[in-house]
């Protein structure tokens, strides 16, 4: 059952195009990786989720509610944790009264808040300013603060506009834990830009570009999909990588070999023979091995991949991976037609 | 609603907003007799020899008219200068995005935000009448309590129309400025138009203060009672305050954060 569902949904900002025909939906307690490049339309989207914006065309249920035509619906505010890129909050306010607040929005009386305010300021790490004025709060301490507000509601549904951003690396590790920790319980989305972030949480991966979705699927079958015949071979000395280079060369599965740090990226057509005959190659060319391994695509791969509009590697074993969203794609395509990036087009 | 106006009274006090109006207030209720009691002294030594100003005798009604005058001038402007980004602020600065993403009823939002404020102003007039009336009583003698009651009572009405109508133009636009641009307007142009056109004059929002500073007496003239007209004209102030404040809710009700 999923948790979040779009259908065709549109949004248009003086006749530009932010969010185009986007359907998905998102199984209930996934995490939920919204990737794209800056200006790819994720804000956008998650705005009309929380109903902050009006979709121009379009339908979507968040946690039961439609939000295309009730942004005033107050069933679905109820029901959705919500973090802005940049959290706002009142300055005068201390950190504890500004959750204490939100709880009391929420309908919990002014004891229930202030422990569930408590809990969550110890999780964010924030216990120690709690009665400190927002207003001389970093950018990061914010961050955390509109993560713990966004889950003051206890939501079925959370959504993360780039909740990594501003923290450091030990604050962003804590964040990301506490994200993939809250993995079914609620239905996440998490926008970011932050490749590395996304693979770190997310059990699904839905993949942005200029307000389409060009690809979506758990990130496991995504990452599989773009699986590149790469393998990563290592010798000692510059000298002995030159004559395994030159022996390489003469393979007839051989398609690309790239140099670079201490050893060489070899892509090739066959996997097979190439992961059979390379060791005797290395030891053909006299030279010591160091180190021999296929290379695991990361979520960076896919990306490029998709921003660049390539198709993925038509050699490769594919499983049932969607592009175009798990509905029948706006264009009229299916899993195994080209997709939008595929075909190059918007 | 309860959570709301519990917020909009703490940020009235963290935010020592609540000290600027009744500060003014409190210097236009003293400075207003003051002037008038020291204003023959003033153009006495002003004028220097063969100076002779032909002026009424100043008394108690006086020092309360030039407060009310002090208020309908620099004071309204006052209130639209420190409420200008009620609505327009917080938007601008991604709270209130934060607070509707909250199950949180826009007009729930309003209400709560209009009634404190609301208050707040009203309050901080008042409190600017009972300083007027004892410098008055302090410096020119003993005023017409009566007629100093009804006149605060139809100045209310227009003061806090002048807010809401604030309130108003802050929802309708996203700038404080052009919030506060667009609220300066009705408040020349009604007494304008009334002045041209007598029937706005007298039953208009701005009939309310003229009828205010005749009850009052001043210059000479006697104190008139109470008309009819300018009931009327607080009636219709207070009910263009609760349209003010639904009119915001529209234009909040649409408005994308």
């Amino acid at each position: 059952m999923n948790a979040i569902e779009l259908d065709g949904l549109t949004r248009d900002f003086d006749g530009f195009r932010a969010v185009d025909s986007l359907t998905l939906g998102v199984p209930k307690g996934e995490v939920y990786g919204f990737l794209g490049p800056n200006g790819a339309g994720k804000t956008t989207t998650l705005k009309m989720l929380a109903g902050l914006l009006s979709p121009t065309s379009g339908q979507a249920k968040v946690a039961g509610e439609s939000v295309g035509s009730g942004t005033s619906s107050l069933n679905l505010r109820r029901k959705v944790g919500f973090l802005a890129e940049e959290p706002s909050f009142y300055p005068w306010m201390t950190a504890e009264e500004s959750l204490v607040f939100v709880g009391r929005l929420f309908g919990a009386d002014t004891t229930e808040a202030r422990r569930r305010a408590d809990g969550l300021l110890e999780i964010v790490d924030l216990a120690g300013r709690r009665n400190d004025r927002i207003r001389g709060f970093s950018r990061g301490m914010r961050q955390r603060l509109g993560i713990a507000q966004a889950l003051m509601g206890k939501p079925e549904v959370l959504l993360l506009d780039e909740p990594a951003s501003a923290l450091d690396p030990i604050g962003r590790k804590e964040i990301l834990d506490l994200i993939a920790s809250l993995g079914g319980e609620a239905t996440i989305i998490m926008s970011s830009h932050v490749l590395d972030d996304v693979q770190r949480v997310s059990t699904w991966v839905g993949i942005l570009r200029e307000g389409r979705l060009v690809a979506e699927a758990p990130l496991d079958d995504l990452l599989l999909r773009y699986a590149r015949p790469v393998f990563h071979l290592e010798v000692a000395g510059l000298a002995e990588r030159e004559r395994v280079a030159a022996r390489l060369r003469g393979e007839s599965w051989l398609r690309e070999i790239v140099g670079g740090g201490g050893g060489l990226r070899i892509l090739v057509a066959d996997p097979e023979a190439a992961q059979l005959r390379i060791p005797g190659l290395v030891a053909e060319a006299e030279a010591h091995l160091v180190e021999f391994a296929t290379v695991t695509p990361t979520l960076e791969d896919v990306f490029i991949h998709l921003m660049r509009g390539e198709a993925p590697p038509a050699d490769t074993e594919r499983p049932e991976t969607q592009v175009g969203g798990d509905h029948p794609h706006p264009d009229g395509g299916d899993d195994d037609a080209p997709s939008a990036a595929e075909k190059g087009a918007r | 609603m309860r959570v709301l106006v519990g917020k909009e009274i703490l940020e009235l006090r963290r935010t020592f907003r609540f000290i600027v109006l009744p500060a003014l207030f409190l210097v236009f209720g003293i400075t207003g007799p003051a002037i008038i009691r020291t204003l023959p002294l003033i153009l006495k030594n002003a004028g220097g020899q063969g100076f002779d100003l032909q002026m009424p005798d100043f008394g108690p009604a006086d020092g309360l008219a030039q407060f009310l005058q002090l208020t309908r001038q620099m004071g309204l402007l006052a209130v639209i200068v420190v409420y200008m980004g009620i609505v327009a602020g917080e938007r601008k600065d991604g709270t209130l995005a934060m607070l509707f993403v909250k199950p949180v009823s826009r007009l729930d939002f309003l209400w709560a935000r209009w009634a404190v404020n609301g208050a707040y102003v009203l309050v901080s007039f008042l409190l600017g009448c009972a300083v007027a009336v004892l410098y008055t009583l302090l410096l020119l003698g003993r005023p017409d309590y009566g007629a100093m009651a009804a006149a605060t009572g139809l100045y209310l009405t227009y003061v806090l129309l002048v807010f809401s109508w604030t309130t108003l133009f802050s929802a309708l636009v996203r700038s404080s400025a052009v919030a506060a641009g667009l609220s300066v307007v009705p408040l020349f142009l009604l007494g304008l138009l009334g002045f041209i056109w007598k029937p706005l004059g007298l039953y208009g929002p701005y009939g309310a203060t003229a009828a205010g500073t005749a009850v009052v007496g001043a210059a000479g003239i006697p104190p008139v009672p109470v008309p009819g007209s300018a009931l009327i004209s607080a009636v219709l102030n207070l009910a263009l305050c609760v349209l003010c404040v639904l009119g915001a809710y529209r234009a909040l009700r649409r408005a994308e954060l």
